[in-house]
């Protein structure tokens, strides 16, 4: 494929350009890792739908585009409101990235527990080695060499997240980190990158958000946002990651969530996603110690053309864990829900206890639900189970609500909210909760008083 | 009853309806004047939930011929929900079950928009819950039913007395009772009487199909009518119930089945 290599060349002008520009200025190691990852992305090249982990999603609009790293931000940063994206949480750390980069006078993380590290990852990557702080986490569990848009978000890796807790640390509200993509009349792409290492017993809520932050008159040009977040937890440590993404119904967002969870570690993912041009979450789990165990649940709503495909991978790698996985779609227009879940247990996994269901809700007969399940049972002491649905709304339920003075529509939305809820239900955080019910129930257009409200 | 002749809350004229491609009511003529309770007997596949559905707007009910005024409009013209809007309300013989969607969020969002549409104001959480919670205890039920989602996991007899309590919440003036002694046991029989007879008044119709006439015991209609293939056979006074109950419902096809001019 000639043409590959150009378009990939896209990507190494722009990474070129870069360098020089911070010459001097990133630490040694990181500049190599870097180029590394670079070298990784040009040996790759894009997936093709020919490649069995993307059969569901053409990246070729990817392709076709040019996505120049995005401008610092040069707006006053004063005349934003990342309150919009809080989902409500009004207390608590918040730490806010523009087009990628962080935002100081919108960010605030208050009093932590101690020894806590909480900041911006460039400032936490130039402060340490390769081998401690974000650096000794930095790429052990999303390898650039097997995973293009990996090694991508590695090579243009600037700024986002870094979170360390230290044994038995507790931080109560939830900390969010809000990444704003804000369009300057072409498409630009961000490569936030949040790590975090939790040590043995420490507790966390991390609220993921991604939004587009237009200004003045300029709209949605079809950017793109390439995240990835690594997550180490020790031993009886316990993560809450709530994601959600909506930048834009033209934009395009690539997501990859790693997570190695050691003895009694417990992951719990709640990844709703909004809707873009193209949208692509992936979370792989390694629960690689005995009794660890996660619970992921995703819910995508989407209109138009949108596109969303959800990639899980969980390795039973120990005996006695579990994981539980709850994905649904609401999919309404001409849009196309995608729902792979491959459960692996290797064969020391013994007493492994794993559940995958995939639901999806067509609200229009244009709209497609795909959905594969893929077990891999290599143990034998073991529980599995898997489904998956595709239906429409009851019309029995429509009709019986109807006759209680609901209209069509009203009564369609208090259906399609009673069927989201279940995902929402599994964030820990009641304002989390609300705020979730709220941005969905503002996705899906709802009249004032259907179903918005419980 | 007033001398001067009221306006027919309902007036049935030769409704005719067909559902799942076979015509099921075949010239159905009744009038329902406010303050009335009228009882609807037949053998089974006579047309009485057709009735009940051709009434409400289900889809599976297809008009075929035939005209029902509503409190002088064209009933039939109207959506399910503006029906129900304008009074009309039907206690489901199989209440549907809506996992996720509690009865108190359906019932408050269904009672604001018949407040809407007549003109009064919305009623507030708590000014709901508190109307909810008078009518639960008029017929016994637990107030955590409203907190429940619609008729998830009910026994049948909790979905019958349910579908009482939303009717008492939505005071529609046109009611339409399909089966709803169905199922239950003759204490829960007279709880959902003592629901319907709270709401028995001058301004409100019922239209009540049973199947048997014990539940005509306890909610004592003005008038009792055979409905079979389709049509109304035969029509009296409540003691006609009972001669149902002894005699069965043979003698009155005969003359239906007989040729016709």
């Amino acid at each position: 494929m000639p043409n590959l290599v150009t378009e990939a060349n896209a990507f190494l002008a722009d990474f070129e350009r870069r360098e020089q520009e911070e010459a001097g200025r990133a630490p040694g190691w990181l500049l190599e890792v870097r180029r590394e990852a670079m070298r990784a992305f040009l040996d790759q090249g894009f997936p093709t739908r020919r490649d069995e982990e993307w059969i569901y999603t053409d990246v070729t609009p990817l392709r076709r585009h040019r996505f120049p790293l995005a401008p610092r931000t040069s707006t006053r940063p004063a005349t934003l409101a990342p309150q919009r994206f809080a989902l409500g949480l009004d207390r608590g750390p918040r730490l806010v990235f523009l087009n990628g980069r962080f935002e100081p006078t919108l960010s605030r993380t208050g009093a932590l527990p101690e020894g806590t590290e909480l900041g911006p990852l460039a400032e936490a990557l130039t402060r340490t080695g390769a081998a401690d702080g974000p650096g000794a986490v930095l790429g052990t569990l999303a390898a650039a060499a097997r995973h293009p848009f990996v090694a991508l978000n590695t090579a243009f890796l600037a700024d986002g997240l870094w979170l360390r807790l230290p044994p038995g640390a507790c931080v109560d509200d939830p900390i969010q980190a809000i990444f704003l993509a804000e369009p300057r009349g072409e498409p630009s792409a961000a490569h936030p990158r949040l790590l975090l290492d939790l040590g043995a017993g420490a507790r966390a809520v991390v609220v993921e958000r991604y939004g587009l932050e237009c200004v003045g008159a300029l709209g949605e040009v079809g950017g793109l946002t390439n995240t990835v977040l690594e997550a180490r937890l020790g031993a009886g440590a316990a993560l809450e990651v709530v994601r959600v993404q909506r930048e834009g119904g033209a934009e395009h967002h690539l997501g990859f969530t790693a997570a190695r969870l050691a003895r009694d570690a417990r992951f719990t993912q709640v990844a709703v996603t909004l809707g873009g041009a193209l949208c692509r979450h992936e979370t792989h789990v390694d629960l690689a110690e005995p009794g660890a165990a996660c619970d992921l649940s995703g819910l995508y709503a989407l209109a138009g053309r949108e596109h969303a495909d959800h990639h899980t991978v969980v390795r039973h790698a120990a005996p006695r864990c579990t994981s539980r996985q709850l994905y649904k779609g609401v999919l309404a227009g001409r849009s196309i829900g995608a729902f792979t879940g491959r459960v692996i247990v290797e064969a020391d996994a013994q007493q492994t206890a794993a559940e995958q269901a995939n639901h999806n809700l067509l609200l229009s007969p244009e709209a497609l639900a795909e959905t594969r399940p893929q077990l891999e049972i290599h143990a034998d002491d073991v529980k599995c189970s898997h489904g998956a649905t595709i239906g429409q709304l009851d019309d029995e339920a429509l009709f019986y609500l109807r006759t209680r003075g609901l209209d069509a529509a009203a009564a369609g939305h208090l259906l399609v909210h009673a069927f989201a809820d279940e995902v929402i239900e599994r964030a820990a955080e009641e304002r989390v909760r609300a705020g979730l019910a709220a941005l969905l129930a503002a996705r899906l257009d709802l009249a004032p008083g259907a179903g918005g409200r419980r | 009853m007033s001398a001067a002749p009221a306006p027919p809350l309902l007036a049935i004229e030769n409704l005719q309806a067909s559902a799942g491609g076979k015509e099921i009511l075949k010239g159905l003529d009744l009038v329902i004047r406010a303050g009335e309770v009228h009882a609807i007997m037949g053998p089974n596949g006579s047309g009485k939930s057709t009735l009940a559905r051709a009434l409400t707007g289900h889809p599976s009910a297809v008009v075929t011929g035939g005209r029902v005024r509503y409190e002088g409009q064209d009933l039939l013209a109207l959506e399910p929900e503006a029906r129900a809007r304008e009074g009309v309300f039907l206690a489901f013989q199989y209440p549907v079950e809506i996992p996720g969607v509690t009865s108190s969020t359906m019932l408050r969002e269904g009672l604001n928009a018949i407040r809407a549409h007549r003109g009064e104001p919305e009623l507030d959480a708590f000014q709901f819950l508190k109307l909810a919670r008078q009518k639960a205890d008029l017929i016994e039920m637990a107030h955590d039913m409203l907190s429940r989602a619609v008729n998830d996991g009910f026994s049948g007899g909790e979905k019958k007395r349910n579908e009482v309590l939303q009717m008492l919440v939505l005071e529609p003036r046109l009611a339409i009772l399909d089966e709803t002694d169905s199922g239950l046991d003759i204490d829960a029989l007279k709880i959902v009487a003592k629901g319907v007879n709270a709401l028995r008044g001058p301004g409100r119709g019922f239209l009540v199909i049973t199947h048997y006439q014990r539940l005509l015991d306890h909610i004592v209609p003005d008038f009792v009518h055979v409905l079979a293939d389709g049509r109304i056979v035969h029509s009296g006074g409540k003691e006609l119930a009972l001669e149902l109950e002894r005699r069965g419902y043979a003698w009155l096809e005969e003359p239906a089945a007989a040729p016709r001019s």
